[in-house]
């Protein structure tokens, strides 16, 4: 028994020694990556940030306090050889009176900050612009009802103009995130949430959604692209537009053909705003993202792919090798040629 | 039964209560079923105010006086058993069955009302998956008839043990915890009779 | 001739002991296949952890289907949690609890043995999804609508469903009788002032149990009816789907608590013993406790901040919740005060409970992070709560169930574990576990959502998931070499006196292993900690006789049966509803026997 009392000194510190390496490293590397939610460019997500950072060197206050005590209480009072028994302390009135209440004075301190946050992101701005969300298993739709168009997977809005975005889903929960921009709300079927913020700067920002949602809840992700304002009315304009029409005779005219023709038959269930078949068929499927201007959008399959020519024909020639157990079927080389599948991807290319 | 004589292997004779195992276990799981009728009615309520506006649902199908009846119907068999027990714990062994069987019976009336109200609804087109009503009422309902009617079984059990010569003054206690489990459904019963019943569908 | 004739008594020798423990009502029998099977569902349970972090050890892994990731990271959080902690920590109230407080067996010895049986069975029943290739894979919440029949169709969310239906039977009917036995069991003289701490833990936790699990029972039986039987409950067009969210965190947070505190238990008795010191501030530990049991009831919506439920209830709740953290922190002063001044050994029970502490504050820190609902915006759903659950679940409970596995096994098997071994298992288990857990704190930070099968490769993740991977590896071969030490301290370890740590609480008056009457004689209880306070204090005592009326119960096999045909009520429910018929008969029947089984 006496090897446990000789076990050696001080080895209690080698507990903190991991995570303090850890921290440290953490604190280096953490931080400026894509989805980071240290990296601010909306209003909403820096208000969120401003509350976290005292109460994180708060909580590195406790944590050092309290593991320090402990690796110290354990070093300072091993057993030795020959120690009498302790004397028999069974507890003190006043010191657990004064431990209940000042953590309670430092809780009551990290709750005003917070309640007021909760009300300043929960409260509406004078006439935001409204964006729509709906969560669908695996993709998002955003439509913009005020300018009459709908798009999926890249929304779309103007710098520092307040934004609503208005939820939904139309299947299961899913839940609606860009790290930089604001903090997350839940998507829920038959019921409405929203989310207030103002994007602070311009560029490209990642998001994803954050309930689990199914068999493809990791791909289900989307992009925000914050524009200028004029740069922002230019793009609600193309989109009202409709698509661009390819030239007789191209290689796109053939895809856009083939987007029709029975093998494809892709207008089952994506919709091209404007674009029309030689029959009169309009491309107005309901089921999946609509494709106008897809050409411009940076992914594909929510975000399973990066949007290039080859990784288009990739994915409609099986949709299920990249995200498996998503609603879009395979095209075998019996429904589209390659040659025509490289029309088609040509003709989507070319919608911006 | 002496419970003063300490027999260390018969603990359930000098409990540290006082209060039996058997008693004490009845008392346990009725608080604990307090939380299933509780989860079953916080949900009756949560759904409530959606009710009021559907097509055929309470306020189309609920019929308050009769379902009064059955729940004074209910609420008298309580005073049956009160009556059996009290027999009982007097000797009077035939008393205790008459009462007891009554309370019995007073539940399968009970039961037997239930259940014709269920077939009136089923008859307007109203069933456990119509609409929100449908499934909440019935499942609600249908939990408590679940206790009655062990309630009722349990009782007509402890008749037969009776007849049986195997319930003497000496094991009331067994009729007691039943009558504790009887009182409770009662009283639950007024808890839904209430919210599902009475208070008004707006 | 004379080898078969012995050959065969030996082997009837040997279905005597299996039919002993199959139809055993004896606590410490029904404790000990409580502690082994609960450990073997903690292999399966990291067996499935283990796959879940290989197939993120990189970005863009290709190793498991995301179908298969799905049904595994749900099936782990539901093995760890139903399978192993829950019935690790009911190993403990069954073998130390009639121990602790002076007495015989349970108040219900064949309702004991039920619930092992039911637990089992259930176990069995909610893993055999996987030898169908459709075990659960909707997340351990099982949240409406993806849980309806139209988006999970088949039988993975009937094996959730009804699997744990089957559980909370065995959970609800060992709580039920532990709450009894500790009312009406203690030995003369035990107040409730008076009781162990670990005791005092563990009532608290079955009236938790006893008040949360109905509401999980309902819940289920809501989800059953809506995915078989075609109610709308939880339809998001007639009911609604946040009223499941609503009614598993009424039990869900409970069931939080019903997780730690009988960890709390543990690690309150380990540190008196090797500080040599009692308990610091006793009363304030008991009421923290029950404080944080009552306050538990009331803070569910902090799973639900960002269900958008209004900010007015998200303002009540943050500050229930932060509410909680009180008691909290006054447990975790208390212990601190225990070791102040103490004459502490560091055994590997004591330094798995000095690491509970450090680990379970961490946990409770990054607790009250969240508390604060904007950062939950921000935290809720990524990798930063995956971190802090598990420095609450492993930091917390799992330290604190494998203290009180080195703390107690002298006593359920009168041998030491080996001290060499476990100090090896522990910083193993300590490095392991801070490298795998820690890091997901930063993953949280950089926005990686927890239940996703892979990730692209430029966001950032792949440096951090790697580390976590290394860690989780690091932690299996930990675990591990404690099975390795429990199974070879069984046969060969040391062996233990009654009194092996100069104890505190009356277990280590009796014999180690205890006989099977636990106490020659009924202990007369005369201070909290009375064991010291004989051994140190009191000169004068006169030996109480030797109790000459010593009667336990009998075995039953019928127990074994009404779980059996509780299994097959559930299965029916999955498969076709002959089962549970025939379920229902034997179920049935076996209450009929049980009824008139004569029991003592």
């Amino acid at each position: 028994m006496a090897d446990w009392i000789r076990c050696k000194r001080g080895v209690a510190l080698g507990a903190l020694v991991p995570l303090l390496a850890l921290t440290l490293a953490g604190c280096g590397i953490t931080g400026g990556e894509v989805q980071s939610a240290s990296e601010l460019a909306g209003d909403n997500a820096r208000a969120i940030w401003n509350l976290f950072v005292p109460i994180f060197w708060l909580s590195v206050v406790i944590f050092v306090l309290v593991q320090g005590a402990l690796i110290w209480a354990v070093i300072k009072f091993r057993r030795k050889e020959g120690d009498p028994v302790p004397a028999q302390l069974h507890g003190n009135t006043k010191v657990e009176v004064a431990w209940t209440i000042a953590p309670a004075i430092i809780l009551a301190v990290i709750l005003v900050p917070t309640i007021t946050t909760i009300a300043d992101l929960a409260s509406e701005p004078d006439d935001p612009y409204t964006v729509d969300v709906i969560g669908h298993q695996w993709w998002w739709e955003f439509e913009y009802e005020e300018d009459g168009f709908v798009t999926g997977n890249v929304m779309h809005i103007p710098v520092d103009t307040p934004i609503q975005v208005r939820m939904t889903a139309s299947d299961v929960i899913h839940s609606f995130y860009a790290p930089q921009l604001f903090g997350k709300q839940d998507v829920i079927p038959g019921r409405e949430t929203n989310i207030y913020f103002t994007a602070e700067q311009t560029g490209e920002f990642y998001g994803q959604c954050y309930e689990f949602c199914g068999i493809q809840h990791a791909n289900m992700h989307f992009r925000i692209v914050v524009h200028e304002q004029d740069e922002f009315d230019d793009w609600v304009a193309s989109q009202q537009e409709g698509a661009t029409e390819p030239e007789e005779g191209t290689i796109e005219a053939q895809g856009k053909e083939v987007f029709f023709q029975a093998g494809a038959a892709c207008h089952a269930c994506h919709a091209i705003d404007g674009a029309v078949a030689e029959d009169g068929t309009e491309a107005a499927g309901q089921v999946g993202p609509n494709l106008t201007n897809i050409g411009d959008r940076p992914i594909i399959g929510a975000g399973s792919l990066e949007n290039t020519p080859e990784n288009m024909f990739d994915w409609i020639r099986n949709p299920q090798e990249s995200k498996p157990g998503n609603e879009m079927p395979a095209f075998s080389e019996d429904q589209i040629s390659d040659e025509d599948l490289e029309a088609l991807v040509a003709y989507l290319n070319s919608l911006r | 039964m002496a419970s003063t004589d300490h027999h260390a292997g018969h603990d359930e004779h000098a409990t540290t209560t006082g209060i039996t195992h058997n008693k004490m276990m009845m008392w346990s799981f009725l608080a604990s079923d307090c939380m299933f009728f509780g989860t079953l009615i916080m949900m009756y309520m949560v759904y409530r105010p959606d009710m009021a506006d559907l097509e055929i649902g309470p306020n189309q199908l609920l019929d308050i006086p009769f379902s009064s009846l059955m729940t004074f119907v209910l609420l008298m068999s309580s005073l049956a058993f009160v009556l059996g027990l009290s027999a009982l714990q007097r000797g009077n062994h035939a008393g205790m069955r008459i009462w007891l069987s009554t309370t019995a019976l007073m539940g399968l009336l009970f039961l037997g009302g239930e259940t014709f109200e269920y077939l009136k609804f089923y008859d307007e087109g109203i069933t456990i998956g119509s609409n929100i009503f449908g499934t909440a009422y019935f499942v609600t309902t249908g939990f408590h008839k679940v206790h009655v009617a062990i309630g009722v079984i349990w009782l007509l059990g402890l008749v037969l043990m009776s007849y049986r010569g195997r319930l003497g003054v000496e094991n009331e206690e067994k009729v007691e915890i039943a009558g504790l489990y009887w009182h409770f459904v009662d009283i639950v019963w007024i808890v839904i009779f209430t919210f599902v019943f009475l208070v008004p569908y707006r | 001739m004379a080898q078969a004739v012995a050959a065969k008594e030996e082997q009837t020798d040997r279905w005597a002991i299996i039919w002993d423990w199959i139809t055993t009502s004896d606590h410490k029998k029904i404790g000990l296949l409580y502690f082994w099977t609960s450990l073997t569902f903690f292999f399966v349970g990291g067996f499935l952890a283990l796959g879940v972090r290989s197939q993120l050890a990189v970005p863009n892994s290709t190793m498991i289907s995301p179908d298969v990731y799905n049904q595994f990271f749900t099936m782990h959080a539901l093995v760890m949690i139903f399978l192993a902690l829950m019935p690790m920590s009911v190993a403990f109230f069954n073998f130390i609890i009639p121990l602790q407080i002076g007495a015989r067996d349970v108040a219900f010895p064949r309702l004991n043995s039920f619930s092992y049986w039911v637990y089992l069975f259930g176990g069995i029943l909610l893993c055999s999804g996987f030898l169908f290739g459709d075990a659960p894979d909707i997340g351990w919440t099982g949240y409406a609508s993806l849980s309806s029949a139209q988006y999970t169709p088949g039988a993975s969310g009937d094996f959730y469903v009804m699997g744990l239906q089957v559980l909370g039977i065995s959970t609800l009917a060992g709580g039920l009788n532990f709450f009894v036995t500790i009312i009406n069991m203690r030995a003369p003289g035990m107040s409730l002032m008076r009781m162990p701490i670990f005791v005092w833990m563990t009532m608290i936790t079955v009236v938790l149990i006893m008040l949360a699990f109905p509401t999980l029972a309902i819940a289920l039986f809501a989800l059953m009816m809506d995915r078989n039987f075609d109610t709308v409950f939880f339809s998001a067009t007639e009911g609604s789907v946040v009223m499941w969210q609503h009614l598993f965190w009424i039990f869900g947070h409970p069931e939080v608590y019903i997780l730690i505190l009988p960890a709390f238990g543990i690690i309150s008795e380990v540190l008196p013993t090797f500080s040599r010191k009692p308990l610091f501030g006793y009363s304030f530990v008991v009421f923290s406790g029950i404080a944080i049991a009552f306050l538990g009831f009331g803070v569910w919506v902090h799973h639900m901040f960002t269900v958008g439920v209004g900010p007015i209830p998200n303002m009540v709740f943050s500050t229930t919740t932060m509410l909680i953290a009180i008691p909290t922190g006054v447990k975790i002063l208390n212990w601190l005060a225990t070791l102040w001044g103490g004459s502490i050994r560091l055994t590997t029970a004591m330094l798995f409970a000095v690491a509970f502490v450090g680990m379970f504050t961490i946990g409770g820190i990054s607790g009250v992070m969240h508390a604060a609902v904007p950062i939950d915006y921000w935290q809720h759903d990524t990798y930063f709560v995956v971190a802090h659950l598990h420095y609450v679940l492993f930091g917390g409970t799992m330290f604190g169930l494998i203290a009180g596995t080195y703390y107690w096994f002298p006593k359920w098997y009168g041998r030491y574990m080996s001290e060499s071994l476990g100090k090896i298992h522990f910083w193993l288990t300590l490095i392991g576990f801070n490298l795998t857990f820690f890091p997901m704190h930063f993953l949280g930070v950089d926005g990686m959502p927890r239940r996703i099968y892979t990730y692209p490769s430029d966001y950032g993740y792949e440096l951090w998931n790697l580390v976590a991977t290394v860690g989780a590896y690091m932690l299996g071969i930990g675990m591990l070499l404690m099975v390795w030490n429990l199974i070879k301290s069984v046969r060969s370890g040391e062996p233990a006196p009654a009194d092996p740590w100069d104890g505190r609480t009356i277990e280590w008056t009796t014999a180690s292993p205890p006989a099977k009457h636990n106490f020659d004689a009924t202990p007369q209880i005369r201070a909290r900690d009375d064991f010291w306070d004989k051994k140190y204090n009191r000169t004068d005592e006169a030996e109480p006789p030797a109790d000459e009326h010593i009667h336990l119960p009998p075995g039953s096999y019928v127990p074994l049966l009404v779980s059996f045909g509780l299994m097959l009520m559930g299965a029916g429910v999955i498969f076709t509803l002959w089962i549970s018929v025939i379920g229902g008969i034997i179920t049935a029947v076996g209450l009929f026997a049980w009824a008139f089984e004569p029991n003592d």
